[in-house]
């Protein structure tokens, strides 16, 4: 089994919002061994030297290249890349989930493939491996893992994007009881013509929301045309129709009418895993825009000399560092929960899907975040090749392209947004996540605390933690503000609740930071690690800067006269403006990136 | 039969090397990649292996501690059943030594084929299989595009200038791989994780017994390129002549 070292504790998840940055240690990549670093190595040998140089065709899907990308699919598959998530029982290598999110990441670097990949050997391959029955998964899970089969998922459909479960595909018993007889279409469907088997979701007698296993070879059921994509391009994506399709009895997938759990699970296993994916084509982006930008010359300077690209390229690199810093986190608490598990218990499964769902509002926060990085990195970076980032002569209008669909998919940015808060309320309704009491702490010591608007002679990290507890409280407060307001109807509030998921995204994304910087102080000492402080540092001032004005603003929102005084006083002792010179700060990060040749913050 | 293979890191040709204070070495956070021509020759080996029985194959490398995981991840991973590590400090050995370190390991081992990478993409010395035919006294064939093994005999085809040139070199006998001998394979996951079950013993220079194990050739003195200088405007095609045939001499 390729296992990482157990690095950190099953914190609930949500905790972060409540407890001080770096309480409990974080796993990083900075933990991963040797095998794990060489079979990382191993996959970023295998997209430069299989994917990278056939880009420009296989977006083409012309001739040859229709089938290129099922080659490359299939050969990835023969390296056992397929297997790292299988269990050994079954052939794969059982590998935990920070192993896995690794490879996961080194396969991201080529958007066409990454997504191919990930409906494959992910979302294709998971709802299988969890919910199957043992024989259901003997006839699949191998022929996935090793590529004899390729898989799909398929649970949008023409009418219902978000709205997921509002799906009219229905499926009905035949008399003879042997078939589910599928009628219906479903939509956006990766992988589709080249697919020999996969998860469709259905909905039995039109109201028992279902998932079936459906092979290729199907009576009554075809493949749609191509779309014209804005992107990913090297990618197939179709409809797949069904039309008085049987499909055996023996390959439902989990109980009639829990499709939903199925349906669910698989997002909260999907989310983090794209984040890291973008974060990897945005690693890439920036490394062949910095070659460009230093390559290129105006006014007798490299283009990667002036001050206005250095700014975007110092915002570019802390973004990246804060979204690896969360994705890993995410995976390493997952572990730390699956690895106290019992695999022989008869609830494992279900418990299993525990361990990753207590990380939904985090899978969520990486969903978002990571995705937004990438458009706002590959956006800049085609900036600096000025008119030239506009045409094909290079990759970065195609990294734009193939950007932009990763905020729709996988739970829209705005539906995922909207899950951060509306779930972190109904925890602390039930007592899963001591939010309220979190609250009422502050409460008393808003009462006792005079809350000194700056930290005296921070040094290091300690301004960042100062402004990271700032931002935690203000988040808090504004929290208790409009569930004070709003009750369960905030629900509703769609705006207000997105206003309140912004500043937990940047809590977490930060906490993730500064964890991450603790950790990599303490074992290599400051000097060594100043610039992924300044990193933090920047980050949590800027974030307590921006959160500080959107907090008076929400409960503006839904306060005034003399109820609202109390609240914006409360803000303004707890946010604060931080005197810091964050432009030095920023120039020194471009510097590092510029004298080392791209984001270099990580070796891994 | 036995094939010992060498298996060699060497700093990343892509990335940016600093010449260290003392101007003799590289300093700095240095990416290390497996030498393009040890792969080919790993390969080779594995291919043999595969295409008959009996065969055993053992990865050689020499250098700093992180060797150790060059020859397991970039050898041992990909199939070769052990691997011997000698601990050298690389700024402090040439290639007469590591052809006299390889020399005392053949002597431990008795291999039939020792398989080098023609040169390291480091240094390119390009010597150190040429050394070792020599000190052991065996047939050497260099330059190897194919290498085919037909009873006592290797048969191989050498890219020499101008064409190919087959020989057939009796066994035991050194052969040095150029990069069209094949296409290296990847590492799959099992094989990486099989890699860390496999034996890999470690040597120092002192276990070896060489009677001579110091260094002649020193490096006296490391720069980075100069820059490029700046082009010249031609006003028209025999001014272009001009300088072609009195500065650059080329036409």
């Amino acid at each position: 089994m390729a296992q990482s070292p157990q690095t950190t504790v099953a914190v609930p998840g949500g905790s972060f919002l409540l407890e001080p940055a770096g309480s409990t240690p974080i796993f990083t990549v900075e933990d991963f061994g040797e095998e794990q670093r060489a079979m990382a190595a191993e996959a970023d040998r295998f997209m430069q030297k299989e994917v990278w140089p056939k880009e420009r065709r296989l977006e083409s899907k012309e001739g040859k290249a229709a089938k290129e990308m099922v080659q490359i699919l299939k050969k990835a598959c023969d390296l056992g890349f397929g297997q790292v998530e299988v269990p050994e029982k079954f052939g794969g290598i059982g590998a935990d989930k920070t192993t896995a999110l690794l490879i996961t990441d080194k396969l991201g670097t080529s958007g066409d493939f990454c997504v191919t990949w990930g409906a494959h050997s992910g979302i294709g391959l998971a709802p299988i491996l969890y919910f199957g029955t043992d024989a259901q998964k003997k006839k699949y899970v191998t022929k996935i893992a090793d590529g004899k089969m390729v898989s799909c998922y398929a649970l949008s459909e023409p009418g219902s994007g978000s709205d997921a479960l509002a799906a009219r595909t229905v499926a009905k018993l035949n008399d003879a009881g042997t078939h589910y007889i599928l009628n219906g279409t479903k939509q956006w469907i990766t992988n589709a013509a080249w697919m020999d088997v996969g998860v469709v979701f259905a909905k039995v007698d039109g109201d028992k929301f279902t998932a079936f296993i459906v092979e290729r070879d199907t009576p009554g059921f075809t493949i749609g045309q191509e779309e014209h994509k804005l992107g990913l391009r090297g990618s197939s994506t179709c409809q797949l129709i069904f039309n008085d399709a049987p499909v055996p009895v023996e390959n439902v997938l989990g109980e009639v009418g829990k499709g939903h759990k199925i349906a669910f699970n698989t997002l909260n296993l999907g989310r983090y895993k794209l984040a890291i994916g973008v974060l990897a084509a945005a690693k890439r982006s920036l490394a062949e825009s910095m070659q460009y930008a230093a390559d290129r010359k105006q006014f007798h300077t490299r283009v990667l000399d002036f001050g206005a690209t250095r700014d975007m390229l110092a915002d570019s690199i802390i973004q990246i560092f804060l979204g690896e810093s969360l994705s890993y986190r995410i995976a390493g608490n997952i572990d730390a929960r699956l690895h106290s598990l019992n695999d022989s218990a008869p609830d494992y499964v279900d418990q299993q899907m525990a361990a990753i769902e207590e990380y939904a509002i985090e899978a969520s926060i990486a969903k978002v975040f990571c995705s937004e990085a990438l458009d706002r990195i590959a956006d800049r970076c085609l900036q600096w090749h000025g008119g030239y980032g506009f045409v094909e002569d290079y990759k970065i209008e195609k990294f734009v392209r193939d950007a932009r669909v990763n905020r729709i998919f996988e739970g829209t940015n705005e539906i995922n947004r909207l899950l951060i808060p509306g779930t972190l309320f109904k925890r602390g309704m039930h007592k899963r996540l001591n939010l309220y009491g979190a609250i009422g702490q502050l409460e008393q010591r808003l009462a006792t605390d005079d809350f000194a608007p700056a930290p005296a002679g921070a040094e290091g990290t300690q301004l960042a933690e100062f402004a990271l507890q700032r931002l935690k409280w203000l988040t808090l407060t504004v929290a208790q503000a409009l569930s004070a307001r709003h009750g369960v109807a905030l629900e509703g509030e769609q705006e207000t609740m997105v206003g309140l998921a912004n500043l937990i995204i940047d809590v977490y994304a930060i906490d993730s930071g500064v964890a991450r910087v603790i950790k990599r102080v303490a074992a290599n000492g400051a000097s060594s690690e100043a610039i992924v402080s300044a990193c933090v540092t920047v980050a949590a001032c800027e974030a307590l800067d921006r959160g500080t004005v959107a907090a008076r603003r929400l409960v503006e929102s839904c306060y005034e006269g003399d109820v609202l005084q109390p609240w914006l006083a409360k803000i303004d002792r707890l946010g604060a403006h931080l005197p810091a010179n964050l432009l030095v700060l920023r120039r020194a990060i471009a510097a590092d990136a510029v004298a080392k040749g791209g984001y270099k913050l990580s070796s891994y | 039969m036995k094939i010992l293979v060498s298996a060699k890191r060497v700093s990343d040709p892509n990335a940016r090397l600093q010449v260290a204070k003392d101007g003799k070495w590289i300093e700095g956070d240095v990416e290390y990649v497996m030498n393009y021509f040890c792969e080919n020759a790993i390969e080779c080996a594995l291919q043999i292996a595969e295409s008959q029985d009996g065969v055993e194959t053992v990865a050689v490398g020499i250098g700093d501690e992180d060797t150790a995981r060059f020859i397991r991840q970039g050898a041992l991973a990909r199939g070769i059943d052990r691997g011997i590590y000698v601990a050298a400090e690389e700024s402090e050995i040439d290639s007469d030594l590591i052809a006299r370190i390889y020399e005392g390991v053949v002597h431990r081992e008795r291999p039939d084929i020792v398989l080098i990478g023609k040169q390291a993409v480091d240094g390119d010395s390009n010597q150190v299989g040429q050394l070792l035919a020599e000190y052991l006294g065996w047939p050497q064939a260099t330059f190897a595009s194919k290498v085919e093994l037909q009873g006592d005999e290797a048969i191989v085809t050498r890219e020499v200038d101008g064409g190919l040139e087959v020989i057939a070199v009796s066994l035991p006998c050194v052969i040095t791989a150029d990069l069209r001998l094949n296409e290296p394979r990847y590492a799959s996951l099992a094989g990486i994780m099989k890699a860390k079950k496999k034996p890999l013993e470690e040597l120092e220079i002192d276990d070896l017994d060489l009677d001579d194990a110091d260094p002649k050739v020193k490096v006296v003195a490391l720069s980075t390129p100069s820059g490029r200088k700046a082009g010249v405007l031609v006003k028209d095609v025999d001014e272009l002549i001009a300088k072609l045939r009195g500065e650059a001499r080329v036409v």
